[in-house]
């Protein structure tokens, strides 16, 4: 998973993303009553653990049609790294672990 | 090898047939003679024929090696698609091991062909030539032949040879040479080579082209179909090089040990996977063990039984080759001299009126075996027959049973065909290869039958659990190229004679951007959106997955699984790279089960042990994990968050980390991990290793005296456990032990010395902060432990712990205890002192000392 074979997206408002998906699903010939789709809906993407709120997702590029509007409302394209480090963001410890902060520690999603 | 009878029962109840297919006929040779290998009183004939035409040929190892076997009928070849790795441009090598019936013929013979729009074509001329094809660098058909056949070479039809062909067109003076060897040997580099007379020029345009046409084996591409210059024989090995004397960019071995006897696709050493193409009752078959092959047209072997037999138990291994043949083909039956078998025999095993089953006859009425007649499908037939109880299994699952009264007996036995009335004279043959039968009196114990069946087992390897109790084998090798795994071309992980998983049972995924991706051997998860919806499924057992970073094998509760991902049930973490398959095995599966399950993924081509590389969160919160298996690691770089949240762990075996350098919070949550390990090796080949709360909020009772001296972060390492004593453990090299042991509510002894010679590059301000707050079981003697080992290091409290350093902002070392234990002792009192004079502040109990 590279921004070479993927893109990222944060999406803030869930209907623009399910605009989208109707759209894009209705261009690939993906009748909306069956569960063949694009996307997943928007309760399988993956929750933005520091918003809660809003959503993330990478897709592959090989699947996305020039036809496919990302201009909605609320969709903001970011980057593998800022999607990483969204994507496994956690609350700070109730304790101050001042020092933790100088450790150069090894990024654990790259694997 | 025989099977000496009185190793299975006693000579008092020894059987009366055990025949063996461990023959000493050649590769092809028609058998005339099956010994019978009983040694019983009541042992009967050999099983015998009599005219040629009617006997069936063999097929035994070759210098105790496996090969591929090609029958010379269209459709049977082996094959590898096109890819750009296999381009030719100036030079080709091809060297073969084969063991043809005849080097000449009618038909010239492919040895190795990529053909039809470029690329070569590599074979043996009509007349026992060496002889090769090739488009040049314009597109031109050129050819030319060794100078003497392989004859010349003193080789003989049948032998086993090695053959090599080079072509040099780095210019237009193209230069073409032939080899050949006899030689004894399984390595090509160990071969001394003859050249078939000398060098063959030719002009050319110089070069080679390439095309996009399949590699192929035993017979070559002429039309777009792979059905010209059929073999009739066995190839061993074959490789082709892109340079003289280079590597191969194309290496089948099938002499190697991943590839499985009736392998239809496997992965070779080049990487390539190789497919075999079966067609007819003659298919072509990777031998990987010895048989004799039934053709199903006129194939039959018969005997005498020695005496009147009317009960008994009957073992038979075989593979069905093909639905063709005649409806109803035997396999084994039992007749009265002059009375048909299907009416008066008491054991029958057969091919189902041309069905993909396997019919079993037990005395009155027929069982069935369901999809069990399958030349993918090797099988262990045992068949119990007595008055009032018939039973028939298939791979010790698929149990049929009936209890008829019977009152018939039989004196003749029949393999591969029915018993020899002048109207049905050898007929009803069944194509099949024949490993294995014995037929042992009614007189011996249902347990010694299971011996019976089981020593037959081990010895032909036929069957293991996967095969008899697995719940399911999502085998990529299943799949077809480019399948799409939607709802409407699933994954089916059915096992076919399974007693636990022996139904359709489909996994999918109908969001496309979530669909992981097959190339009919692997399944490819892209991200960590691909994975798999399956039915909800609540089976316990042991999940055996087998993928590019590693074969794992799991013991799993039956908590509700609705998806699949690389490495098994989901946790809340999707893994990307390739699957190989996923076995779900019973609870009840031996260490050994497992391994064989293991096995068969990793000669398929998943890697044994870890990738190099990281798995971070790759179980996270695998709140289905019970037992965690698979320990080999030593590439892992990084185990961050490997098992976190892994809520149901209670056993983790001894893992080899040596070189993984963060194991933060790996085990973090693994509440039911009572132990760890004391043989687990972690970080111990690697520097500066990060153990932050590695083991936090773990169910630990204890800890193992482990090798953590190349640790420096043990910040919240063994965070609220329930540790009660702690060892002596080296981490000298710790830097920060900030809330360390903090919140081990049942900790009571801290070892002494465990400082004395702590010796840390740099120290972090807060080191020691809240490091043993909230332990109200700690002794007034650890404390005691604690402050008199910090002393002893002689560290003051800044980052270079030396006198005079840039200070650390905290230098406070927390410390709660029990004080019931005592109040702090002179030696305590004295340490504190001590430390005060180096910097540090000593806080016990909430009160600076």
């Amino acid at each position: 998973m590279t921004d070479d074979t993927h893109r990222f997206y944060r999406f803030s408002n869930q209907t623009s993303y399910e605009a989208l998906t109707a759209a894009s699903d209705a261009a690939r010939g993906f009748p909306n009553d069956t569960a063949e789709r694009w996307l997943p809906t928007w309760d399988e993407l993956f929750v933005d653990p520091e918003t809660t709120t809003d959503r993330l997702y990478c897709i592959k590029r090989r699947n996305i049609l020039d036809t496919d509007d990302f201009s909605g409302e609320g969709i903001t394209e970011i980057d593998l790294e800022t999607y990483l480090e969204r994507l496994h963001w956690e609350e700070p410890m109730e304790e101050d672990l001042e020092m933790i902060d100088d450790l150069q520690l090894e990024e654990p999603w790259t694997n | 090898m025989a099977l000496n009878l009185s190793t299975l029962t006693s000579p008092a109840t020894s059987g009366n047939v055990l025949q063996e297919v461990t023959t000493t006929a050649d590769f092809l040779e028609s058998v005339p003679v099956l010994r019978n290998l009983a040694r019983g009183t009541n042992a009967g004939g050999d099983a015998e024929q009599s005219v040629a035409l009617n006997q069936p040929k063999a097929l035994p190892l070759i210098d105790g090696e496996g090969y591929l076997y090609v029958s010379g009928i269209a459709g049977n070849s082996a094959t590898v698609p096109h890819e750009s790795s296999l381009n030719l441009t100036n030079e080709l090598e091809v060297v073969a091991r084969v063991k043809y019936r005849s080097y000449s013929g009618a038909d010239a013979q492919c040895i190795v062909a990529k053909w039809a729009y470029g690329d070569f074509n590599f074979r043996f001329h009509t007349s026992g030539y060496l002889e090769v094809f090739f488009k040049d660098s314009a597109n031109v058909s050129r050819s030319t032949s060794s100078a003497y056949t392989v004859y010349n070479n003193n080789v003989s039809d049948g032998d086993t040879i090695w053959v090599k062909m080079t072509i040099d067109a780095s210019s237009t003076s193209t230069n073409i040479d032939f080899y050949t060897s006899k030689d004894s040997v399984k390595n090509e580099g160990d071969v001394t080579w003859t050249a078939l007379g000398t060098t063959r020029t030719i002009t050319t345009n110089g070069g080679i082209t390439s095309g996009t046409n399949p590699v192929s084996f035993g017979a070559f591409d002429n039309s777009g179909n792979i059905n010209d210059d059929l073999v009739t024989g066995a190839i061993l090995k074959a490789n082709y090089k892109s340079a003289i004397g280079g590597s191969p960019v194309l290496d089948v071995d099938f002499t190697a040990n991943n590839v499985r006897h009736g392998d239809t696709k496997f992965k070779c050493a080049t990487g390539q996977v190789v497919t075999i193409n079966q067609s007819g009752n003659d298919p072509a078959t990777v031998i990987k063990k010895p048989v004799l092959r039934f053709d199903g047209v006129n194939s039959v072997l018969r005997g005498l039984l020695g005496h009147t037999h009317s009960e008994g138990y009957l073992f038979a291994a075989f593979t069905g080759l093909s639905t063709g043949g005649d409806r109803w083909g035997r396999v084994f039956t039992t007749n009265p001299e002059g009375l048909t078998d299907n009416a008066h025999g008491i054991q029958y095993i057969a091919h189902a009126a041309n069905t993909s089953d396997i019919g079993v006859e037990q005395g009155i009425g027929t069982a069935y075996h369901l999809g069990l007649w399958d030349k993918e499908k090797n099988v262990l037939v045992d068949l119990k027959v007595t008055n009032g109880l018939q039973r028939s299994r298939v791979n010790n699952a698929d149990e049929q049973a009936s209890t008829n009264s019977l009152n018939v007996s039989t004196d003749q036995f029949n393999i591969g065909a029915n018993e020899g009335t002048e109207t049905r004279n050898d007929g009803e043959n069944a194509p099949l290869d024949l490993e294995y039968l014995a037929l042992f009196p009614a007189t011996i114990t249902d347990a010694q039958a299971d011996q019976i069946r089981n020593y037959i087992n081990n010895r032909n390897r036929v069957f293991s659990l996967i095969d008899s109790q697995g719940y399911f084998f999502f085998d990529g090798a299943a799949t077809d190229d480019g399948q799409v795994l939607s709802s409407s071309t699933p994954w089916n992980g059915r096992i076919v004679g399974s007693d636990n998983g022996d139904s359709d049972f489909y996994i999918s995924q109908n969001t496309l951007d979530d669909r992981p991706t097959t190339d009919g051997y692997k399944i490819t998860f892209a991200d960590n959106t691909d994975h798999f919806d399956i039915p909800s499924t609540t089976q316990a057992g042991w999940q055996v997955v087998g993928t590019s970073k590693g074969t794992f094998a799991y013991r799993v509760n039956a908590n509700a699984v609705s998806e699949l991902t690389m490495l098994g049930n989901a946790g809340t973490y999707r893994a990307s790279g390739d699957l190989y398959g996923i076995i779900l095995l019973p609870e009840s599966a031996t260490n050994r089960d497992i391994e064989e399950a293991r096995k068969l993924l990793i000669d398929r081509g998943a890697l044994d042990a870890a990738y190099t590389g990281g798995f971070g969160s790759a179980w996270l919160n695998r709140t289905d994990i019970v037992e965690f298996r698979q320990t080999a690691f030593q590439g892992a770089t990084t185990l961050f968050r490997g098992w976190k949240g892994n809520s149901n762990l209670v056993s983790f075996s001894a893992i080899q980390a040596t070189n993984c350098s963060n194991f933060q919070d790996a085990w973090y949550g693994c509440s039911s991990l009572t132990q760890f390990p004391q043989d687990a090796k972690l970080g111990t080949e690697a520097s500066n290793v990060n153990f932050t709360s590695a083991w936090q909020s773990s169910g630990l009772t204890s800890f193992p005296a482990l090798d953590l001296s190349s640790g420096i972060i043990f910040v919240a390492s063994w965070n609220n456990t329930n540790i009660s004593k702690f060892p002596l453990l080296n981490l000298n090299n710790g830097r920060d032990f900030e809330l360390a042991w903090r919140n081990n509510n049942l900790l009571t002894d801290f070892p002494s010395g465990f400082f004395d010679s702590w010796n840390p590059i740099t120290i972090y301000s807060g080191v020691f902060n809240e490091t043993w707050d909230g332990c109200p079981a700690l002794t007034a003697t650890s404390v005691e432990n604690i402050l008199t080992s910090i002393a002893a290091s002689g560290k003051w409290s800044t980052q270079s712990g030396l006198e005079g350093g840039t200070a650390l902002s905290d230098a406070t070392i927390d410390i709660d205890y029990n004080v019931a234990t005592g109040s702090l002792t002179a030696a305590t009192l004295s340490a504190i002192e001590t430390l005060n004079g180096r910097g540090w502040s000593v806080n016990i109990n909430g009160v600076i000392q």
